[in-house]
């Protein structure tokens, strides 16, 4: 438990920030030309399934956008767990954490994550899980049955962090900059 | 629910999840094959010029990492680092994540015997695979996006031009419709009227989400059609 002695004790806020974050994007000066992940590439990955024919113009140029809140979604998450093990380094264990954890990310198990299910396991093992709570999650990660109990890993903990005191915690821990690969076993 | 479609990619991502080398040739196979309906792919490619079209790249199958990279250190911290293996991870998940979305929505357009995957297919499929909290921003999104283009014109570029012209040949009714009569706004609340409903059917849990909405949606109350929606959401 002494890992969580540096935890800020206040519920995530990291879904809050992300939606504030989104909130302010989309009011804000957007540009419709240049898009932060290419179009012709999506469209190409959406016509890998042999049944979609026709796909209309704004439907990539969603995808676009989506994606990118996709990637922020994720990576925040994943930040989230690094930062559970004190580490200014994002690892695969990380992000491999985040997805075994959000219901919403379970298609993802189906084909990266499961050759590492169990480094995944192994991975949460030393980490403390947030709490399943309405009050403090998002809806939509409490819908259905978790796949994800099989792992154990939905399991009520106290400690909690919260997203901007994370990075006050960890500003002054420079040496953890060169974070190991794998599961951190124990301190 | 099983897809055919998109079983076919998961095959390819078992194939990613080894060394790219081994996995080459089945991965052009399959690419190839599902390549195969050129119809829609030759105006494309034509119009955005010097792509191949009989062989996908190995980088095809992907978001070029540099700019996921980008994405993911808008959202961390300055002092954040990010391993290689956790680039490449998120990188495969972003694909994943496009054909998963894309299977479910392609799915809905053939119930409703439609041929063509649009916007709110798009966001239709991302409600029912529990992505609620991506919806408001993306419907704004595209909200903005179709005044710009109402507004613009011949203004904007040829490839827009195009594919906007592409777009009302293959649905001239509803496209007519949509654009002639400011078509964006009716058709927002729509959908967020039929989603609220899918959500009701599907989510039973979606409540506490549906209040986080309307706090994120008085938050950026400035923007008057956004109170509508929340009628209808509610």
């Amino acid at each position: 438990m002494e890992n969580n002695n540096g935890n800020n004790q206040l519920p995530p806020k990291g879904n809050e920030q992300l939606k504030s974050f989104w909130s302010k994007e989309m009011e804000g000066n957007l540009d419709f030309k240049n898009h932060d992940l290419p179009i012709t590439r999506i469209k190409k990955i959406m016509k890998y399934d042999p049944d979609v024919t026709m796909i209309a113009s704004e439907a990539p140029i969603l995808l676009s956008k989506a994606c990118e809140m996709f990637i922020m979604d994720l990576t925040m998450r994943s930040w989230l767990h690094a930062q559970e093990s004190k580490r200014v380094t994002l690892q695969k264990s990380n992000v491999d954490a985040a997805v075994a954890q959000t219901v919403i990310f379970d298609f993802l198990l189906d084909d990266d994550i499961e050759v590492k299910r169990e480094s995944v396991a192994a991975a949460a093992d030393p980490v403390a899980m947030p709490p399943i709570d309405d009050g403090e999650l998002p809806p939509g990660m409490v819908i259905g049955t978790p796949v994800c109990c099989s792992l154990g890993i939905h399991q009520p903990q106290p400690q909690m962090q919260a997203w901007p005191g994370a990075w006050t915690s960890v500003s002054g821990e420079e040496e953890e900059a060169r974070g190991k690969k794998g599961g951190d076993d124990g301190n | 629910m099983e897809r055919g479609g998109f079983h076919g990619y998961r095959k390819l991502s078992v194939n990613n999840t080894t060394p790219s080398p081994p996995g080459l040739a089945a991965n052009f196979l399959m690419a190839e094959g599902s390549m195969r309906p050129p119809e829609f792919n030759q105006p494309n490619k034509t119009s955005n010029g010097g792509e191949e079209e009989c062989t996908v790249r190995e980088q095809d199958r992907f978001m070029p990492i540099a700019n996921v990279i980008r994405i993911m250190r808008r959202i961390l911290p300055a002092h954040a680092k990010i391993s290689d293996d956790s680039k490449e991870t998120i990188q495969e998940c972003v694909s994943e994540y496009i054909s998963f979305i894309t299977g479910e929505a392609n799915e809905r357009c053939q119930r409703e015997q439609r041929k063509t995957i649009t916007a709110e297919d798009v966001l239709w499929a991302m409600s029912k695979l529990g992505f609620d909290d991506y919806i408001e921003p993306l419907t704004l999104y595209l909200h903005r996006y179709r005044e710009l283009e109402g507004e613009r014109g011949v203004s904007c570029s040829a490839g827009s031009v195009s594919m906007t012209n592409g777009l009302v040949v293959k649905r001239p009714n509803g496209t007519m419709t949509e654009y002639g009569a400011y078509g964006p706004v009716p058709g927002i609340h729509m959908a967020q009227y039929h989603y609220r409903h899918q959500n009701g059917f599907v989510f039973s849990g979606n409540e506490p989400n549906s209040k986080m909405s309307g706090s994120s949606s008085g938050a950026s109350g400035a923007r008057v059609e956004v109170f509508p929606t929340q009628q209808h959401k509610y």
